[in-house]
């Protein structure tokens, strides 16, 4: 049985949760320091600007109305380009995802599992995630919507339980680490969007293609709401001294909450929202890549594909021994691809089908 | 349970006391025997070390997730007490919201002491003691993860609890010490510890007795124990640290004038002069009314900081020669009330900008605005420029009336 058709709230929980997942475990820290004091200006900045590359994307799209940046590829240059985009995509897929893997299940492994081998716990995450994208009836996008208003809560909830806690000065020295890293080579921390870069794979599973605009537009205003208060947290509570963890800084912010001496140790609640967020992503880009595959494989059916896919994640997430390594790649490497993939190449992609597509007269 | 780092005799090995609750004291029927805890010291390298061995000694993985405080002994604290918090911090199990204490002597001598005779379980009260800073001001709510990072900040001083043996713990060991030197038989480790803790508390005494005539609590020195009674141990008063040494005290005065400015008290008690009879003390109770205001004017050489506090306070004692519903004798004890607020925050600030010479507020907080990047800010220096650092306080409050007799003559 094929998956019915994604309705705009299940794209929207989609397209928030694999953002939220980024932010969570990586960008957050990653902004706070490179900008320091001057991270919710970041912040704030990177927000507008994922915004306007949506619109303009989406605007781009509007020749192309149900279609998948793949099904664009294909009418801009034939099979080939489709084969090339499916497989660069799929590539950069596996290793973010990897990479949360690895840092989900060091985490975990560090606060509660210090006997346990990796493996087995970033086994069961794996299996968690092939049952759900085997289940269809869009079980996933099911779950992004009845899990997304409870990150967003837990978020705003965080930021009050905190709220004791903060040192509101810490928002100044105003520029922080300077013009440049707040604005120029700060730019850079769009990545922290990181589900704009699945968004185009969607269209042609949207239930109403025509409101992809709208759908990216509250998607991008949401996950920027979440990377303000993850950020504004953050910050508002280590400032200039947060040193680099093992954990995401915003577990740590976690740790410190009390509501009185009944309310103690939230943190546990936390880290489930967190893993249960990162099995909805895992299971996200499993889909995705299995669906990519079975386009450019002329194949009909994607289940094949989910051990094999689930395997691959596994074996690349287990490989990154050392965490000086997975900060490389999670910050540094993941940075670069999606600058160039998910900004650059989809921006000449688009850009050229439409100018081919005028030149053609809309004929493929 | 708890915890306390000692140095040991030996070597740079840390001793390590674990303090567990009996689990018998926390039923209905038990006696106060039973629930006396169990202490546990071991000689170790390091605090982790100390753990692993106490896990194999008690034959059990040890929980520090329940842990409420840790002590250090001041011999530890003036070594620096950074290696030690880091690895706490760096412990998944030890929570940030763990209560730091340094205590004058020897941390498990503390521990030993530390049992309330009001509150049966001693995890119960470890988790409420450090909320009394909210209605006295003598103590503070000192945490495990703030305190790291001020310790690892470099413009900002850092505060642990100060702890120390209450005077009658200290006779009751004074007595003890006597009576076993007496009787002899003692092997040499203990004989040896017992001498040097006689000879602390000796002169502890001799500097208690010299303050049993004493009245008011600025006057108390903050090494001296303050309160006889049925408890071993009390905790008034900071302890400083510059970098990640131990400095020196602050007295619960001094603790107060902190909470003050870092906006921690809702309500305190103070005692000043009476305007008419200064031979006489007037108890005010006294609530802030707003957050504390700190503006610092850097436009001159040194940094001028001025605190603005809003405060309300009511007339506890009575007396013959003052009429509550007098507008002139609330005025005349407003006037009192906020020149000695003021002389005792003036003297508070320049201790730590002089004396201490670390900005224990983080005042570098309230400058930053000052300064467009962090770089500006880091090459103006605060941690030398603090301390030539210039307080002015202003105190805007307001005596309303006695609290519940208006006059009773």
């Amino acid at each position: 049985m094929e998956n019915p058709k994604i309705g705009n709230l299940e794209a929207i929980a989609f397209f928030v949760i694999i953002s939220i997942n980024g932010i969570l475990l990586s960008s957050s820290q990653f902004l706070v320091q490179q900008c320091s004091s001057s991270s919710l200006i970041n912040a704030l900045f990177v927000t507008i600007a994922v915004i306007a590359i949506t619109f303009v994307f989406c605007l781009l799209l509007k020749n192309f109305v149900g279609n998948s940046l793949l099904d664009v590829s294909e009418f801009l240059g034939g099979k080939i380009l489709k084969f090339i985009v499916g497989i660069v995509f799929i590539i950069y897929f596996i290793c973010r995802v990897s990479f949360f893997l690895r840092k989900m299940s060091a985490c975990l492994q560090i606060l509660y599992y210090p006997m346990t081998n990796m493996i087995f716990i970033a086994s069961l995450f794996c299996i968690a995630a092939g049952i759900i994208v085997s289940l269809k009836n869009n079980s996933i996008f099911k779950s992004a919507i009845v899990l997304l208003p409870i990150l967003l809560a837990t978020i705003v909830l965080v930021f009050i339980g905190n709220s004791k806690n903060f040192h509101f000065e810490n928002i100044y020295p105003i520029l922080g680490n300077g013009i440049n890293a707040t604005f120029f080579s700060g730019f850079s921390n769009v990545f922290a969007f990181c589900g704009l870069a699945y968004l185009f794979f969607l269209p042609s599973k949207l239930r109403n293609p025509e409101k992809l605009t709208k759908i990216s537009i509250i998607s991008v205003i949401l996950s920027g709401i979440f990377l303000l208060f993850a950020v504004a947290d953050i910050l508002f509570i280590f400032g200039d001294v947060l040193n680099i963890s093992e954990l995401f800084p915003i577990y740590a912010s976690v740790r410190r909450i009390e509501f009185g001496t009944f309310f103690q140790r939230l943190d546990a609640i936390f880290l489930l929202l967190c893993t249960l967020c990162f099995i909805c992503t895992l299971s996200f880009n499993t889909y995705l890549i299995t669906d990519i595959l079975k386009n450019i494989t002329n194949t009909s059916d994607s289940k094949p594909f989910i051990i094999p896919c689930l395997l691959i994640i596994l074996g690349f997430a287990l490989s990154i021994k050392q965490n000086s390594m997975l900060k490389f790649l999670e910050n540094t490497f993941s940075k670069i691809l999606f600058l160039i993939l998910a900004i650059m190449v989809i921006f000449i992609i688009l850009v050229s089908a439409n100018i081919k597509k005028k030149m053609t007269g809309g004929k493929s | 349970m708890q915890f306390g780092v000692d140095a040991a005799k030996d070597g740079d090995n840390l001793e390590v006391s674990f303090e567990f609750a009996q689990l018998s004291s926390f039923s209905e029927n038990s006696s106060s025997q039973d629930s006396k805890p169990i202490i546990n010291t071991v000689s170790t390298p390091s605090i982790s070390t100390a753990i692993n061995l106490m896990n194999a000694y008690v034959g059990k993985q040890l929980n520090l997730s329940h842990c409420k405080v840790v002590i250090f002994s001041e011999e530890i604290a003036k070594k620096g007490i950074l290696p030690e918090v880091a690895e706490l911090m760096n412990n998944t199990q030890v929570r940030p919201t763990v209560n730091v204490i340094v205590s004058l002597g020897d941390a498990k001598d503390y521990i030993e002491n530390s049992v309330s005779s009001l509150e049966q379980v001693l995890t119960k009260y470890y988790d409420i003691f450090p909320t009394t800073s909210e209605y006295t001001g003598y103590t503070s709510n000192i945490l495990l993860g703030p305190l790291y990072e001020d310790l690892i900040s470099k413009d900002h001083g850092a505060v642990t609890i100060l702890g120390k043996k209450s005077k009658s713990a200290k006779q009751q060991e004074s007595t003890s010490g006597e009576s076993s030197s007496s009787a002899g038989g003692m092997d040499s480790s203990d004989s040896s510890g017992n001498s040097s803790n006689s000879q602390e508390s000796g002169s502890n005494e001799a500097s208690d007795s010299s303050t049993t005539d004493k009245t008011s609590i600025e006057d108390l020195l903050p090494n001296e124990s303050i309160i006889e009674g049925d408890r071993g141990t009390e905790n008034i008063g900071l302890c400083v640290f510059k970098d990640d040494i131990y400095v020196g005290n602050l007295s619960a005065m001094e603790t107060l004038c902190y909470s003050l400015i870092k906006n921690e008290v809702d309500n305190f008690l103070i005692s000043i002069d009476n305007p008419s009879n200064p031979t006489k003390k007037i108890d005010l109770s006294v609530d802030s009314r707003s957050l504390s205001k700190i503006d610092i004017d850097l436009s001159k050489e040194n940094p001028v900081i001025n605190i603005q506090l809003h405060l309300g306070a009511k007339v506890l004692t009575e007396h013959e020669d003052f009429d509550y519903n007098n507008a002139e004798t609330l005025s005349t004890l407003n006037n009192s009330l906020r020149d000695y607020i003021s002389s005792q925050m003036k003297s508070y600030l320049y201790k730590t900008s002089k004396e201490y010479k670390c900005d224990i507020n983080g005042f570098h907080k309230f400058i930053k605005k000052s300064f467009l990047t962090m770089s500006d800010f880091k090459n103006y220096n605060w941690e030398q420029k603090y301390q030539n650092a210039e307080f002015n306080i202003k105190i805007n409050s307001n005596v309303i009336s006695s609290l519940l007799i208006q006059n009773s003559h």
